[in-house]
């Protein structure tokens, strides 16, 4: 029976006054054996990040390690001063942080970074060849170039394999990651996962602490999972155990948010009119050059054609850079097409009639991704919600009992009107850019990655009201993702679309059963999840992968 | 490189248009001073004598149509030729040329002692931060920042000068003694002193707090965490890490300093009697100097040009990702 | 108004008042016209009843002191109120038009900002006469570039926040978008580079009158420092006590202006918690 690596005993972090609780972790305890993968699952807010930063040392001034210690083979290293943690760090444990674009220092090559990894405590070895075999390591072709580039020069995927070679470096007996994926495009979450399995597949592999709020990733990759919340871990144990039979409501609901089947939707049998129609659509940016620059065209968006029946919700997926921003800018008429006409029949008018910017307002609206950018933060929900439609000539009383309607309708209560949006949490606010959007009466509602910046529980509701009010306002549905599992989870169609072009188009079912074009079966195949974990099927909670 | 060939190529076409704009606003000026520019030319603090009212005709070729004399205006200034200051009888251009040299002196020292200091402040600050010596610092920024230029110089001259006779007041150069080349260079250097320090306090207490901020931004960042997390010591951190980034907007800065190191040139000489451009300047104000007070603002923003020129070229050469494609 | 919580917010709050105090009752603190020639010149300070002394012409140095705030509060909030309607305008319609509006007043902004301010304000002032009008126009034409950068920058980041974008699909108007949500947004930077541009018009004016271009009707502390400037060794006070009266009260203003925008940069960063 071997000890553990690290062994945390109830500690505990406390906030400065003033937060919303007063300790970030509370009374944490866990092992870590070797060679083993724990993974730290939980929401933001959950404090699971603050765990990983302590153990380093990492905490900023104004955390403090109040009770507990932590055990690095053997040694509490809690409370170590800096000068003595500096030979364990980078070292014996290192360190993988979120964000690629600010992780790596933007002034210096990458290669002198890796070099100075390797320099810091094993100066002899620290050479460009190692380097050299660093970078290849972690799957980077053209090793020499990567070295000679800066941080800026590559992408998001790129620079977190670079900053995973540095964590290698010295063949370290842990590796802590803090939510690595979370900032990378779906099909490179995907790869770089692959790349955290394969260096555990490794003989002399370290042990793993994988910070995330996904399940999936933790069905992935895990020995073992903690679910945190505010700041306590409410259940621990082997994955496949928690993962098949959650015990806590929290972990339950976690689970069946995440995998949960795609919803049975109501098939309507007669064919409906078309609600919106592209045709020949296509978008280009021009880049203005200087005076001695050429101008530079990029085609956001290839000549494409496009129907929407009424009441239906067509799900568009991509990636970032895959044109589906840009098809929800011009939908909306908030960007003119370069080429092409889009169609818009309104209910109360037969046959078909052009769109025109002035037109949209009345007919088309948006719910825009980030919650804390989207209203206005200087004006009271009232009037952020009543101002569009009195500029299209509503009067205020009328705007006024409108709003009221609508905040009851999403499931807000009228008095909050009177307050800022500072004051409402992320998803509050969503419901409020809904019922803003709503105010016109659209019959086409566009939700641009509506869902994207919202906690894994709060994803669930506010998908869960887009898909009530949809039938209850016979809206037609465009829905903008990344994520296949929430289109999953509302689509009546389902609209792949890569680098501008579009790839595949067909009934959800249809999409994600049997995809024919290569691209969808990669995003459909980087799901975290959708590869294999163990697990027994139990009835009782529906916590089985789709597959 | 070449990039930077291009990088100075637009530089150089933006101080042409500039120089044409400013000399046809010039121009501009001239034409719209009520009465006869012959008369305003001549000064209106002397007296003009009829001789001189001629010369002046001729010269500026006042009696042909205006476009005329518009295009005649700037075909001399783009050979150089600012005009003749009526008052002193000289050419304008050789009247700044010579006293070029010594505003140079001047600012060119007040900068780098400013930039010098400034730096060293903030890393001193930033070391011992929210202790004394920062707050020691940071109320020296504060009084440095508000107290006006021309008054400072002024109390500079009353202590260190009339009070204590530590250094002398005014000049460049103490006159009617015999120096060695190296007594010359220290005579000088005497005398720069307290001009010197004068233009750059202002800046001092720029830089520290700039230095200061910067480098409280940085150690914020990410990758300095990524740093520390390496097992990269305190003092690594802060020499490779942090100063680079840190320094940054200090460079930007530098470009607008720039700017305003001529204006402040102009009290600075004119309270320590140092012979350069900005005594000049102030000479011409009480002379009502018209061709001299323009041939100045044009040289002196033709300066700014070049120094804002160079600044973004050293901006360029610090942070990589305001490459040549930005 | 959290600000005025830090020490140096309300001690530069507190100065502030004091200022304006001397400004508005100027009259009646000092009864006394600066410009009287009535006592012994050059008495020096505290000596008969004369707490800062007199001048060469015999004049109260206190009288000017305290009467030289007027001046200085005036010019400097004329001054500030003039740069922030020229620089606020050009700034917002710049950032929100773009295009070949924003380049053309883009170009304008950096040609006004490559020439050396005291040097176009002498031009000028040489030839256009100095008077009230004329130097705070004067100080405005040299102190606007850097607002109309500040308000471009804040315009152009603002026009793409969604708000902004869903305010345009609701059909709201350009003049009410601008009105409604851009301008408040961008309204807290713009007030505290207005604060601190009236500290700069109260240097700027002092320097002009320094170097002789000040409002010749004006005892302003320019003015003063710089007729004291040729009786340094005999009689200091002359320059002193109006360059201490300037030095605090711009001290004053930047503490009050750095307490506002370091509360409003705290604020920034804690808003993007969810």
């Amino acid at each position: 029976m071997t000890n553990p690596i690290v062994k945390v005993n109830n500690l505990s972090v406390s906030l400065p006054g003033g937060a919303s609780r007063n300790h970030a972790v509370h009374d944490i305890s866990f092992e870590i054996f070797p060679r083993e993968t724990l993974c730290l699952v939980g929401e933001s807010g959950s404090g699971k990040s603050v765990v990983a930063h302590s153990i380093l040392g990492l905490l900023p001034n104004a955390l403090t390690i109040t009770t507990g210690t932590i055990e690095w083979q053997g040694r509490d290293i809690a409370r170590l001063e800096d000068r003595a943690m500096r030979h364990l760090r980078g070292r014996e444990i290192s360190m993988v942080f979120q964000e690629p674009g600010t992780a790596l220092n933007p002034l210096a090559t990458c290669g002198a970074q890796v070099l100075e990894a390797i320099a810091m405590h094993e100066p002899q070895r620290a050479t460009k060849d190692a380097v050299v075999r660093g970078l290849t390591e972690v799957g980077l072709p053209d090793p020499e170039r990567i070295m000679r580039a800066y941080p800026f020069e590559l992408s998001g995927g790129q620079r977190q394999r670079v900053a995973i070679a540095m964590a290698l470096a010295n063949a370290p007996k842990m590796i802590i990651a803090d939510e690595p994926t979370t900032a990378l495009d779906v099909a490179t979450q995907a790869k770089i996962l692959d790349l955290f399995k394969m260096t555990q597949n490794a003989q002399e592999r370290p042990a793993l602490l994988f910070i995330t709020h996904d399940l999936a990733v933790v069905a992935e990759i895990a020995d073992k999972v903690a679910v945190m919340k505010d700041g306590r871990i409410v259940e621990a144990g082997l994955a496949a155990d928690v993962l098949t039979r959650p015990q806590h409501p929290y972990t339950q609901a976690l689970c069946s948010a995440v995998f949960a089947p795609p919803r049975a939707q109501a098939r309507e049998s007669t064919v409906k009119d078309t609600a919106l129609k592209l045709s020949g659509i296509a978008k280009s940016y021009r880049k203005r050059g200087g005076w001695n620059r050429k101008v530079t065209t990029v085609a956001a968006l290839k000549p494409m054609s496009l129907s929407i029946a009424r009441g239906e919700c067509l799900a568009v997926v991509g990636e970032s850079g895959s044109g589906k921003s840009t098809l929800a800018r011009v939908a909306t008429g908030l960007e003119p097409v370069s080429q092409g006409v889009i169609e818009m029949t309104p209910k109360a008018a037969p046959g078909y009639r052009i769109m025109t910017p002035t037109d949209c307002a009345r007919h088309v609206q948006m719910v825009f991704q980030d919650p804390a950018t989207s209203l206005n933060p200087r004006m009271p929900i009232l009037e952020t919600v009543t101002r569009g439609a009195r500029a299209q000539g509503m009067a205020r009383k009328d705007a006024n009992a409108r709003a009221t309607e609508l905040m009851r309708a999403v499931g807000l209560e009228p008095e909050m009107l009177t307050r800022y949006p500072a004051e409402f949490s992320g998803g509050q606010r969503q419901r409020i850019a809904i019922a803003r959007a709503l105010m016109l009466a659209p019959e086409i509602l566009v939700a641009d990655e509506a869902i994207s910046a919202l906690d894994v529980l709060v994803q669930v509701q506010v998908l869960d009201l887009l898909n009530t009010l949809r039938h209850q306002f016979g809206l037609t549905l465009l829905f903008i993702t990344h994520d296949l599992r929430a289109a999953a989870a509302i689509a009546d169609k389902v609209l792949v679309m890569q680098t501008g072009h579009v790839v595949e188009y067909g009934a959800a079912e249809q999409v994600f059963e049997n995809p024919t074009h290569p691209y969808t079966k990669t995003l459909l195949a980087a799901v975290p999840g959708r590869r294999r974990h163990a697990q027994a099927p139990d009835p009782s909670v529906s916590c089985s992968l789709p597959d | 490189m070449k990039a930077t060939l291009s990088i100075a190529l637009r530089w150089l076409v933006k101080a042409i248009l500039f120089v044409f704009v400013l000399a046809s606003l010039n121009f501009l000026l001239i034409q719209l001073v009520p009465g006869d520019p012959a008369l305003v030319f001549a000064g209106s603090s002397g007296a003009a004598d009829q001789q001189m009212i001629n010369q002046i005709r001729a010269e500026f070729h006042l009696d042909r149509p205006v476009w005329a004399q518009y295009i005649d205006y700037i075909l001399r200034t783009a050979r150089f030729d600012l005009g003749t200051s009526f008052q002193h009888g000289r050419p304008v251009w050789d009247m700044i040329a010579e006293r070029l040299g010594a505003t140079l002196l001047l600012t060119g020292s007040a900068w780098g002692l400013s930039i010098a200091v400034g730096v060293a402040l903030g890393l001193v600050s930033m070391r011992y931060v929210g202790r004394w010596p920062d707050m020691l610092v940071s109320s020296l920024a504060l009084f440095l920042y508000a107290a006006p230029s021309f008054w400072l110089g002024l109390i500079f001259v009353l202590v260190f000068s009339i009070w204590l006779g530590w250094l002398p007041a005014f000049g460049v150069g103490t006159i009617g003694v015999e120096h060695s080349m190296l007594g010359a260079v220290l005579d000088k250097l005497r005398h720069l002193i307290l001009p010197a320090l004068t233009l750059a306090t202002f800046y001092i207490a720029i830089y520290a707090r700039l230095m200061r901020g910067g480098l409280l931004a940085v150690a914020q960042l990410d990758h300095i965490k990524t740093a520390r997390a390496k097992g990269v010591p305190q003092i690594r951190i802060v020499t490779h890490h942090m100063i680079r980034g840190a320094i940054l907007p200090v460079v930007t800065y530098l470009g607008f300093h720039a700017t305003t190191l001529i204006s402040g040139a102009v009290l600075v000489e004119t309270v320590f009697a140092w012979p350069g451009l900005g005594r000049l300047t102030f000479d011409a104000i009480l002379q009502r100097n018209y061709p001299l007070l323009m041939g100045i603002l044009l040289v002196t923003s033709v300066l700014v040009i070049l120094l804002n020129a160079l600044t973004d070229l050293l901006l360029r050469a610090v942070d990589p990702r305001t490459g040549v494609s930005a | 108004m959290r600000f005025l919580r830090k020490p140096s917010g309300l001690i530069g709050l507190i100065g502030i008042a004091c200022l304006l105090l001397l400004a508005l009752f100027a009259n009646i603190l000092a009864p006394a016209d600066p410009w009287a020639i009535g006592a012994r010149p050059l008495l020096a300070p505290l000596e008969k009843g004369y707490i800062f002394g007199t001048d060469s012409l015999g004049r109260d140095v206190a009288a000017g002191v305290i009467h030289g705030a007027r001046v200085s509060v005036f010019i400097g909030v004329a001054s500030a109120l003039a740069t922030g309607l020229i620089g606020v305008t050009m700034g917002l319609v710049a950032g929100y038009a773009g295009g070949w509006l924003d380049a053309a007043l883009t170009r304008t902004t950096e040609f006004f900002q490559v020439i050396p301010a005291i040097v176009l304000a002498v031009v000028v002032l040489s030839f256009a006469g100095p008077n009230m009008i004329t130097i705070i126009l004067v100080i405005a034409l040299i102190s606007w570039p850097p607002i109309a950068r500040l308000a471009r920058a804040e315009t152009m980041a603002l026009r793409h926040r969604e708000f902004v974008m869903a305010a345009r699909l609701q059909g709201e108007s350009r003049l009410s978008i601008l009105t409604g949500h851009i301008l408040p947004n961008a309204a807290p930077p713009l007030i505290a580079a207005l604060s601190l541009s009236i500290a700069t018009a109260i240097l700027t004016e002092s320097a002009l009158a320094f170097l002789g271009l000040g409002d010749p009707n004006t005892m302003s502390w320019g003015y003063m420092i710089g007729s004291g400037r040729t009786m340094m060794r005999q009689a200091w006070w002359i320059t002193a006590f109006p360059g201490v009266a300037l030095m605090l009260s711009v001290l004053c203003i930047n503490l009050a202006t750095g307490a506002y925008s370091d509360d409003l940069t705290q604020r920034l960063t804690q808003k993007g918690s969810q």
